[in-house]
């Protein structure tokens, strides 16, 4: 369980988070939303220890920052916004999806090199598994990274927008992938911007707004309170067991 | 491995060719003799012994040191432009070395000293400043252009004041080989050699930054304490070159690209490959600056900026193509 109490964060005088408190559910798929800079990748970036902040954020009982870094690497992974694409190959990403488990100098075990092919199996990236991170579609590149998480093998997954600049297709395809982790039992956490996508798909919805989080509860909660509508103003349409959403 | 074996074959042929050939031509036969000390060729043996070797042994330091440093600069920058003169190691050099020749020109021997210690302390303030900002990538860069530009205004003006400084200055700006002794080489050898080992001891860690901070720590890679450790590596290791080869441009930039054709971006194997090839390219560099004009010496620092700023500007422009 991941537990974020009175989570605040000032960049100067500006105060980008304010007394956040969050409860994410082992093995439950949770959706957070927010308009653009309500704050949800400040989020991200605390819980993957790279913005200074105050409050607690608790992974598993304890505070994260008393957790070493090694060890918690072995407990949750992290997707940001904002990836790199270095000139090395998808097998050589995922590879490093392994680094929590190896020694100093890298050195990859039997067991390192199997949850590496399966990783690729897993993303159908066994193919292109030679090919430069450089030369794939944006697509392919997402899938490569997730591959590099799952290869990291930790119970909880953290992916901030990772179907942003993607078409429907690879969209689709990328969140059965996350909803695979989920039925493998791990905890999926994803930032997401598509409404319908976040309905159809998560259990848990956590929405933010101006540096507040204003809902944090099940789906069916949140659809009942009507709090997506309300934060987005937005209305709501069923079409064929599928909810929309649209402009007002 | 057969790249290592042409690289250690490149790298002994430059060395023979560099002890073989010069300024003073010698024979086969006489420099064979000269080598094995012989008394018939005691004059040869004095060039080979006094002036050739140390400057073979010079290059390869300074090869190895410059292309050490550009590599980690590249890697913990996450930037294959940058290099020892981006981050201002060597305009700090060339500032401690000016200020030493206008207020102490008595002491002119202490200049590799000054350069040793303006390195340094420039790369110290740089890691401050980038400590109180952030440590990302980008900041490194930045601080070190303000930095570098601040120095050289510095130099400029103690030079305005005084003409003799300027002259002085020249020639240790330009950078070069001449005069260099063995004596002189060994405590830049030392912390070269330290700055090597500890640089591939952490260069799995160094390879993991290329894919951004927030992701290489999520790995379990202590970014920040990385990304130091590079730094200090890489400055101590061009100002340890700086200390006796003055200002050499251009080879941390240069051999890094060179090398990463070779062998690839691992950081391992590009340290290791840099390392050889930035030694051939000081050497051969060093060589024909001896033999081209003889007996006319062009300076190593002439040569491989005549070299590296056309392969400099081919990089921007390639970068350019590829990224339109």
């Amino acid at each position: 369980m991941l537990k974020i109490k009175d989570l605040t964060v000032k960049y100067g005088k500006k105060t980008v988070l304010d007394n956040v408190n969050i409860t994410l559910n082992k093995n439950r798929f949770t959706a957070i939303l927010g308009k653009n800079g309500s704050g949800k990748s400040t989020v991200v970036s605390c819980i993957s220890k790279q913005t200074e902040y105050t409050g607690e954020i608790l992974l598993d009982g304890k505070d994260i920052q008393l957790i070493k870094n090694k060890k918690y690497s072995q407990m949750i992974s992290v997707l940001p916004q904002k990836l790199e694409y270095p000139p090395i190959t998808v097998e050589e990403l995922v590879g490093f999806g392994r680094n929590p488990y190896t020694s100093f100098d890298g050195r990859l075990s039997d067991e390192d090199k199997k949850e590496i092919a399966d990783a690729l199996k897993a993303t159908a990236m066994d193919d292109l598994s030679q090919r430069l991170i450089t030369t794939l579609s944006g697509g392919e590149r997402q899938k490569a990274y997730l591959a590099m998480i799952i290869a990291q093998q930790t119970p909880t997954v953290l992916l901030d927008e990772p179907t942003t600049h993607m078409d429907i297709c690879a969209q689709d395809e990328f969140i059965s992938l996350i909803t695979k982790l989920k039925q493998n039992g791990k905890t999926p956490i994803v930032i997401m911007h598509d409404l319908a996508l976040a309905v159809k798909h998560a259990d848990d919805i956590v929405i933010i707004e101006k540096g507040n989080c204003i809902f944090n509860g099940t789906k069916e909660e949140c659809l009942n309170e009507k709090a997506i509508e309300k934060t987005f103003s937005v209305k709501r349409i069923d079409a064929e067991n599928e909810i929309f959403f649209s402009a007002q | 491995m057969k790249k290592y074996i042409i690289l250690i074959l490149l790298l002994f042929t430059a060395c023979i060719a560099g002890i073989a050939f010069g300024s003073v031509k010698i024979e086969p036969e006489i420099f064979i003799k000269g080598l094995l000390l012989n008394e018939e060729a005691q004059s040869q043996s004095i060039i080979i012994y006094h002036l050739r070797i140390p400057r073979v042994i010079a290059g390869l330091i300074a090869g190895i040191g410059l292309s050490v440093s550009g590599v980690l600069l590249q890697s913990v920058t996450n930037n294959d432009l940058a290099g020892p003169n981006i981050i201002g190691v060597n305009a700090g050099a060339g500032f401690f070395c000016i200020l030493l020749l206008s207020f102490f020109p008595t002491m002119i021997k202490f200049l590799p000293f000054a350069a040793f210690i303006g390195a340094f302390l420039t790369t110290l303030l740089i890691l401050i400043i980038v400590k109180k900002v952030n440590s990302a990538k980008g900041t490194v860069i930045l601080a070190g252009i303000a930095v570098t530009t601040l120095l050289n205004a510095g130099i400029s003006f103690l030079s305005l004041l005084d003409s003799d400084v300027l002259t002085s200055y020249n020639s240790f700006s330009i950078g070069g080989l001449r005069g260099v002794e063995v004596g002189e080489l060994i405590i830049p050898s030392v912390i070269i050699a330290v700055c090597l080992i500890v640089s591939l001891i952490f260069s799995r860690q160094t390879y993991l930054l290329c894919l951004g901070d927030s992701v290489a720590s999520s790995l379990g890679v202590k970014t920040k304490t990385v990304r130091f450790i590079g730094l200090i590596c890489a400055s101590a290791s061009a100002a340890a070159v700086v200390s006796f080869a003055g200002l050499l441009g251009f080879v941390g930039l240069v051999v890094p690209h060179i090398s990463r054709r070779i062998c690839g971006n691992e950081p391992k194997k590009l340290l290791i490959t840099s390392s050889f090839v930035g030694a051939v390219t000081v050497i051969t560099a060093d060589l024909l600056g001896r033999i081209l004009l003889a007996p006319t010496e062009i300076p190593v620092g002439v040569l491989m900026a005549v070299i590296g700023a056309p392969f400099f500007l081919f990089l921007l422009i390639t970068r350019r193509s590829t990224n339109a």
